[in-house]
């Protein structure tokens, strides 16, 4: 390892800037959700969707992976990075949201729990003896009716999005998002555009199968998140030809 | 001791749902056992334009909850947050209320207001929370709510509403001695509030 003048230690502690203004850390841990599977959300007038695409590995059994992770009712989430660190955020959004309906006796907006989610990652910027946490998340839902998508970045930065990719495929996918993105589709059709955008981000046009890509959705007249299971995924795949 | 600790224990507090407001009336006594501590005193706060809340209980307890209330609302109004209906409000205040029930506020609060339709909520010091229709709390409750039973009627006017809990707590004023002067009543719509004071004699 060089402790020359170059690095003069600035990527060891993350409490510290380099003279650049750079979080070292936290740029590494972009890194390291450039390297997840991809995963996109796109968001309609009349709802928004969640894909996130698997890979086989040889004996992992891949129909029990999950990559689409309900959090409430009317909220679904889905990561890019770091599987360990997702789920801990996972489980923090989830017990958001709940302690939300216990003390307000209302569903959490979906702006708000990006918030307190995006308000953790930003403390693993700044505070000493941490690590930043090596994920994206989008997360998406329907708040009093209106479709809402988010993503949040490891350094606790987030935006609204109307769609929006990350993992390592994520140009690709963005690159077909911006082409192909329309507001006014239904539920149906956000599906197909979320699948084929997923598609296209896959390298040599290669065929994705039921088993390799998940899919949540939340319809703005049901306001409520749920995912479609394995056959509804075939069958929404061999339609798309 | 007791009688030095000024508690509005006495007290006539009135809500009416109407068909597009929400009516609240107070009396303006505030006793320290048998004696009249103020003869003006003002139990109907307000913790938006078109959220209010009638006290009855501990003075001391009542104004520290009120500015929790008002924090939390105008807090979550800036940052952008929900919640600001009243029903999130009164669940909030129903769960501080139970938390603290081995060493309780001792208060007795009904929260009333407008947001996508009018709303009344009952609380007590042990957490408890019902919405109503209409309803009376505090020391002339019995001799009001005769009053509102009488009265009321599901699609009763704002205006009709606003008489009808003014001539409530009149009664009680009449009838319960630890109620008294007069009343204030306001009426909360989409559009704010407007008071209304009530006097049964003109010298105070």
């Amino acid at each position: 390892m060089a402790f020359g003048p170059a690095a003069m230690g600035y990527d060891r502690a993350i409490t510290i800037f380099s003279p650049d203004g750079d979080l070292y850390q936290v740029d590494y841990a972009f890194q390291a959700v450039k390297k997840g599977w991809t995963t996109l959300g796109v968001k309609t007038k009349k709802a928004v969707v969640i894909a996130g695409e698997k890979k086989r590995s040889m004996l992992v059994d891949i129909d029990s992976v999950e990559k689409i992770f309900l959090i409430d009712d009317h909220v679904g989430c889905s990561f890019a990075g770091l599987a360990s660190d997702g789920r801990i955020l996972i489980d923090y959004a989830r017990n958001s949201s709940l302690q939300h309906r216990l003390v307000y006796d209302e569903p959490i907006s979906i702006d708000y729990l990006t918030k307190l989610v995006a308000d953790v990652k930003q403390a693993y910027t700044q505070h000493g003896g941490v690590r930043p946490f090596g994920v994206s998340l989008i997360i998406g839902g329907v708040d009093k009716g209106v479709p809402k998508l988010f993503m949040t970045e490891p350094s606790g930065q987030y935006m609204p999005y109307l769609a929006v990719a990350i993992g390592e495929n994520y140009t690709t996918a963005t690159e077909y998002l911006q082409k192909n993105y329309k507001d006014d589709l239904d539920v149906e059709d956000t599906i197909a555009l979320a699948i084929n955008a997923l598609r296209s981000s896959r390298q040599g046009g290669e065929k994705i199968g039921p088993s390799e890509v998940e899919i949540g959705y939340a319809a703005a007249d049901t306001g409520i998140f749920r995912k479609l299971s394995l056959e509804e995924r075939a069958q929404i795949l061999q339609k798309l030809g | 001791m007791e009688t030095k600790i000024k508690v509005l224990k006495g007290t006539t507090t009135v809500g009416i749902v109407a068909r597009d407001s929400v009516v609240l009336a107070a009396d303006r006594r505030a006793s320290a056992g048998f004696f009249v501590a103020n003869k003006m005193v003002r139990k109907i706060l307000y913790i938006t334009d078109k959220i209010g809340v009638t006290t009855a209980g501990s003075v001391a307890d009542l104004q520290f909850i009120y500015n929790i209330l008002k924090n939390l609302y105008h807090y979550n109004y800036v940052a952008g947050n929900r919640p600001t209906t009243v029903k999130a409000l009164a669940t909030y205040l129903a769960n501080l209320l139970s938390q603290n029930k081995y060493f309780p506020y001792v208060v007795q609060i009904l929260l009333g207001g407008f947001d996508n339709a009018p709303r009344l909520f009952n609380l007590d010091y042990f957490g408890d929370m019902t919405e109503e229709k209409y309803v009376a709390t505090g020391s002339g409750s019995p001799v009001a709510m005769g009053v509102l039973e009488d009265g009321y009627s599901e699609n009763i006017s704002g205006d009709e509403a606003m008489d009808l809990a003014a001539r409530a707590v009149l009664a009680a004023i009449k009838r319960d001695s630890y109620t008294g002067t007069g009343v204030i009543v306001t009426k909360i719509d989409p559009t704010g509030h407007v008071e209304k004071e009530v006097y049964p004699n003109k010298k105070i």
